[in-house]
């Protein structure tokens, strides 16, 4: 073990030890709220969120990566880079397997943001209804069906300015660029006195048409446009005291997916199917049985099928957990077992490639009287073979009546194994994909990759509509694997090709704070302020070249006046400041700096009008994001995605026939 | 905007100026307007083609410190050579303008509009998704109403709106219609509200 990592394990573990010696009395807390951010649907409303996708702009702990403007990537509170998709997504309390190749497309879930009633971003390692959230964890909770009958529909179109017109004709013309697609989502709902029926289908298209992205995926593929197409049915009922919830969700996406070793977009299509059984069941006034059965498939296989390019990849999972929860007074405590069975078959071998995990989880919370709340936990995990374990600390402390005080502490090993990316399923009898150079195939590693995590927030509030946080943390990951490539643009073709190897034994330091400031000033009028700062410490060069695609700062400010009950002006202010793609120095000077390894800072102003109608049964809302029509990357062979317009309709009909 | 304050002095009663603003409940009256357009400007594109026949129809309400309305003008375009199509243009939009009263129950009125300026080219060579294009515009608004009776209105109007194309078009366009005022039936404002 190096130095640094013992130093910062020994801290870990005198400030675990001092924060549990100095406190002894109890009092209330919320346990799965801790060190979360909640947001509402109203939150939803007024932040200028249009898809799923979207979701990542609601917390500037969350940064985003995309090359397509609609799917991206994203890294929880710098829990990861963006090469690992990790984090977790639950819908009403049950994992979705969305975490496909290192991409996790949450507009693949078949409801639009109209249906959702709250999404938690859980931003620090701990356990959370069963999962250890070593990268992070975003729930959805849906909308719980009103009595009778409801029915509700959203439709989102949207457009892009900087097309030529009739300068096309002239000598002024100028290529097309990126044309928005729209979004279109239908809900009917349904409650009788002990169960609920909700169900949504949801399309949604876009088309193909910026230069940076078209240019290689016309070479490709003869489409032009992503289409997805998804539904769900979701039953609860409510039995023995306890509740219980049947999911089904299916969904289809003809997409073009950006596969790293291969340098540009695989025409692909996507098939998910989720049926997901879960509840509780109370033993007693303190003790309760938690349990869920979870099984998905997901496939990824050829958009063109008389095409030679694609994958044929598919992935059967189930998942299974069983825990015990006790609560009485300040005391709670939960122990379980989860078994997550991960079943590939692929085209090429004679049998299916199996990847088996178990997981024993136990869960501490005692609240003292003196305001001061303790949280511990830890999982035991069998992943691929390998032992690991996760472990988290966390003290809440809320004093003088209006101040809090949060500490949080984690320490995990994970194998590789759990990551469940090409790495896991390409072997080099049968590659998962055979149009690369690059040896992403035969790599192995034999040391658990080890994260450390610190956090604090001090935090004031002075009422509800009053309160300001200001807080800090670092990282430490040690043993990670990167994928290290340069990518070449040789111009005859526009295709992108990488050249490199996974890099391994990477290590970093990182460090930042943050701040944020809610009021209301003047009347109607809401302000909050984000701040995030983050910079590497120290560390090897892969994964420095890998965090330095995060911007070193963040500001959010976002104003919200309500002159009246139904009508609101939302402005929302977004500065980035730059980051730096190191795999495509090259490309910069061999592209003519069509492609640029150095993504300029952002000044971004979004503004939005929105209007309710018919006693709230339809609301509108007018969005112009990018008013400035800033350059707008995320990713240096992406889109640009500059100023754009969108009408937003949402309809809600509810207790219809009641 | 030489031309705008010519346009402006020339709308303004010539004695004894006095203004206040109108301010009416909230989708207590809807109005309804039909008008006649003439582009005057459409910058570089000049050279290239002629405005033509146009026309406007607009809906608006009181609301707040305002009118707010939705409308669509249309207008044809010729071209003056057969390097050009021909193309129409139809700009929906959503508008809000302040209205000051002034002398003999005239008023003026100024404000903002917003909306997609959809073109549509006379292009056979072109299938019918890439023969149309739509593109976001954003312009400023005057309007000077005559009142005529207790329900109908003269009006004439200017409007200079920018098309968010790549290189910008600039659009200066002038017009004349009636509008029909009425108090909104009860449903209409339940919905509205």
């Amino acid at each position: 073990m190096d130095k640094g990592y013992s130093e910062l394990k020994i801290k870990f573990e005198i400030i675990l030890i001092i924060s549990v010696f100095l406190f002894a009395e109890f009092s209330a807390q919320s346990y799965n709220n801790l060190n979360s951010e909640i947001f509402t649907s109203e939150d939803i409303k007024s932040s200028g969120i249009i898809t799923l996708n979207d979701i990542f702009d609601l917390s500037i702990r969350w940064n985003k990566s995309t090359i397509n403007g609609y799917s991206n990537r994203a890294s929880g509170n710098l829990l990861s880079t963006f090469q690992r998709q990790n984090f977790l997504v639950l819908v009403n309390g049950q994992k979705i397997e969305l975490n496909f190749l290192d991409e996790q497309n949450l507009d693949i879930l078949p409801f639009t943001i109209d249906q959702i009633d709250t999404v938690i971003f859980v931003n620090t390692p701990r356990n959370y209804k069963g999962f250890f959230t070593e990268k992070g964890l975003i729930e959805f909770i849906l909308i719980t069906p009103s009595k009778g009958f409801s029915i509700s529909a959203m439709e989102s179109i949207g457009n892009k300015v900087g097309d030529p017109g009739p300068y096309a004709y002239t000598q002024y013309n100028t290529p097309n660029i990126d044309k928005l697609g729209f979004l279109t989502g239908v809900s009917i709902k349904t409650k009788g006195e002990n169960w609920s029926l909700n169900s949504n289908l949801k399309y949604f298209e876009n088309f193909v048409t910026d230069g940076a992205i078209k240019n290689r995926i016309s070479l490709l593929s003869d489409k032009q446009k992503e289409r997805l197409l998804g539904t769900n049915v979701d039953l609860s009922y409510n039995f023995g005291g306890g509740s219980h919830r049947l999911l089904f969700a299916y969904s289809e996406d003809a997409d073009f997916f950006f596969f790293p070793p291969f340098g540009n977009e695989v025409p692909s299509k996507r098939f998910f199917r989720h049926v997901g059984f879960s509840g509780n069941i109370p033993v007693s006034n303190s003790l309760s049985y938690d349990y869920s059965i979870i099984k998905s498939i997901n496939d990824l296989g050829r958009l063109d099928n008389e095409s030679d390019l694609g994958f044929n990849l598919k992935i059967n999972s189930t998942y299974i957990n069983s825990s015990l929860h006790f609560s009485k007074d300040n005391f709670y405590s939960a122990i379980g077992i989860n078994f997550d069975k991960y079943d590939a078959n692929k085209s090429g071998l004679n049998n299916d490639l199996l990847v088996n995990q178990f997981k024993l989880f136990f869960d501490l919370n005692i609240n003292f009287n003196s305001g001061i709340s303790q949280f511990l936990g830890i999982t035991l995990q069998k992943s691929g073979g390998t032992n690991t374990s996760k472990g988290y600390f966390i003290t809440q402390w809320n004093f003088l009546s209006k101040h809090s005080l949060l500490l949080s502490a984690s320490l995990s090993a994970r194998d590789m194994s759990e990551d469940l990316n090409y790495f896991t399923w390409a072997t080099p009898e049968s590659p998962i994909f055979e149009n690369t150079e690059i040896d992403y195939v035969d790599f192995e590693l034999n040391k658990p990759l080890k994260t450390y995590t610190l956090d604090f927030t001090y935090g004031f509030q002075e009422n509800k509509n009053t309160k300001f946080s200001i807080g800090g943390f670092l990282r430490n990951f040690k043993n990670f694997y990167i994928e290290d490539y340069v990518y070449n643009f040789l111009g005859n073709d526009n295709l992108l090709k990488p050249f490199g190897e996974i890099a391994d034994n990477e290590k970093l330091t990182a460090a930042g704070g943050n701040f944020q400031a809610y009021f209301i000033f003047p009347a109607k009028v809401k302000n909050k302020i984000d701040y995030m700062y983050q910079q590497y410490l120290s560390g090897t060069e892969s994964i420095i070249n890998e965090w330095e695609k995060f911007p070193r700062h963040k500001i959010v400010y976002q104003l919200n006046i309500s002159p009246a009950e139904n009508f609101g002006l939302g402005l929302k202010l977004t500065y980035l400041s730059e980051t730096f793609w190191n795999e495509y120095i090259y490309s910069e000077t061999q592209s003519n700096s069509f492609y640029n390894y150095r993504l300029d800072e952002k000044l971004l102003l979004d503004l939005s009008i929105q209007k309710s109608f018919w006693q709230n049964k339809i609301w509108t809302n007018i969005l112009f994001k990018n008013i400035f029509n800033q350059k707008e990357f995320y990713n240096p062979i992406g889109v640009n995605l500059g100023l754009r317009f969108y009408l937003i309709v949402q309809l809600k009909l509810n207790s219809l026939f009641n | 905007m030489k031309n705008l304050f010519l346009l402006l002095i020339m709308l303004l009663p010539p004695s004894g100026l006095y203004s206040q603003s109108v301010e009416s409940e909230v989708f207590e009256t809807i109005t309804l307007s039909a008008g006649y357009n003439k582009n005057i400007s459409m910058g570089e594109l000049n050279k290239y083609w002629n405005a033509d026949k146009g026309a406007s129809l607009k809906i608006e309400s009181p609301f707040y410190a305002g009118l707010l309305g939705v409308g669509v003008d249309g207008q044809l375009f010729t071209s003056n050579s057969l390097l050009q199509p021909d193309y129409k243009s139809f700009f929906i939009y959503m508008y809000w303008q302040y209205q000051l009263k002034l002398l003999f129950n005239t008023s003026l009125r100024a404000g903002v509009k917003f909306g997609s300026y959809v073109m549509i080219f006379n292009d056979v060579t072109l299938s019918e998704f890439e023969s149309n294009e739509s593109e976001l515009g954003i312009g400023a608004s005057f309007q000077y109403d005559i009142p005529v009776s207790k329900i109908f209105t003269f009006y004439v109007q200017s409007d200079f709106v920018t098309v968010f194309t790549m290189k910008r078009i600039k659009l200066f366009t002038v017009g004349a219609g009636v509008s029909y005022n009425f108090t909104s039936p009860e449903w209409i404002r339940d919905i509205l509200n």
